[in-house]
């Protein structure tokens, strides 16, 4: 036979704490879980965090290193092309002169090697341009002060540098 | 940590609200956890041992719960206070419990079938519990074991948590009445132990 249900006023009473049953279900026993079980869940806990640090490092370390990488091959490559392919003293262009015949630009000679500059004032000479030569020669010497010059193999800068 | 450093830091952090500890925790505190740990660490686990009547199983549930709760630490986002949101963690493990036994969900948890049965008892009681029943503890344990199980899992949410009627339909996903109906259901069974052995 179903128990006859309490009144509002009963359950009031027992939601409030104020009946025997909850003082009486207060004195049961507290135990707790076992050491071993304590020491797994806060373990856990501990290892969680750590891990999750060591894991932004080290998403932190998968993300910059590619990046590096990459900023490093782009680098290295434009460093390759500025030798590779670095425009012909001949051939460059002074600022607002799209002629090609026009006079070597020194700034981009500056970019090749000493001796390709040499080479070039070289070549001035052989075409009489013992004037722009000279011109080009100083400015060599000033880029590379510290360049001693071969005059063996660069015979006809002699009587320029010389002259100086 | 030294044993009066420990105390001293839980002491301050027992004015910290559980809600502020899980965000100290989810910011990469541990020891704020550990704090929310020593809280409900006892009454968790009586409520679970109460409510399985099994304290291995009790243990494998509890500890499923804690490690949720660590997992989960990333996503936590106070949207309620944190005892529902733990005890609620702790209610859907037990449905999944009770989900993978032979018998499945209670009927109990129905919410329309379980008020209709409310007078049929769980019978899981081991043979040694009922010996060793000589206190008023003991047979108070002993009926609350042999409630049905929404019942039980009121009366013991209540008891544990201190949580109001609503909160703890909210947790268990029932009408506010049908949590009500579970606690005067269990709180009418119970009594009858205790006025007996108060007034014996």
């Amino acid at each position: 036979m179903p128990e006859q249900p309490s009144s509002d006023t009963e359950l009031e009473a027992y939601l409030a704490g104020k009946t025997p049953l909850s003082k009486a279900y207060q004195q049961t026993p507290e135990a707790g879980p076992g050491q071993s079980i304590d020491n797994a869940i806060l373990n856990a806990a501990r290892e969680e965090v750590t891990k999750k640090h060591a894991g932004a490092s080290s998403k932190g370390y998968n993300w910059y290193v590619p990046a590096a990488l990459a900023a490093s091959i782009f680098v290295a490559v434009g460093i390759i092309r500025i030798y590779s392919t670095s425009p012909d003293v001949d051939t460059v262009v002074i600022a607002g002169n799209t002629d090609k015949s026009a006079q070597p630009d020194i700034t981009a000679a500056s970019k090749s090697s000493p001796e390709r500059m040499l080479d070039k004032i070289s070549k001035l000479v052989d075409q009489s341009k013992t004037e722009k030569a000279t011109e080009q020669y100083e400015a060599f010497v000033e880029l590379f002060p510290n360049y001693t010059v071969d005059f063996d193999k660069y015979p006809k800068l002699k009587s320029i540098a010389q002259s100086r | 940590m030294p044993a009066r450093i420990a105390y001293i830091w839980h002491t301050m952090h027992d004015a910290i609200k559980d809600e502020q500890l899980m965000l100290q925790y989810k910011d990469g505190d541990s020891r704020a956890f550990e704090v929310l740990y020593s809280r409900y660490r006892l009454p968790m686990f009586r409520y679970l041992q109460n409510q399985c009547g099994n304290a291995a199983i009790a243990e494998e549930i509890f500890q499923d719960v804690w490690m949720n709760l660590v997992r989960a630490r990333e996503r936590y986002q106070v949207t309620a206070s944190f005892k529902t949101y733990i005890y609620r963690l702790a209610h859907n493990r037990l449905i999944d419990h009770y989900r993978k036994q032979k018998h499945g969900v209670p009927s109990s948890y129905d919410e329309h079938e379980g008020l209709l049965n409310m007078n049929e008892t769980a019978n899981h009681i081991s043979p040694q519990r009922h010996v060793a029943v000589e206190q008023q503890v003991d047979k108070l344990l002993e009926a609350i074991a042999q409630l049905p199980e929404a019942q039980r899992e009121a009366f013991l949410l209540k008891e544990e948590t201190g949580l109001s009627v609503e909160e703890i339909a909210t947790m268990t996903d029932v009408k506010p009445e049908t949590a009500k109906s579970r606690i005067r259901y269990a709180m009418n069974k119970l009594k009858e132990v205790v006025e007996i052995e108060h007034y014996a």
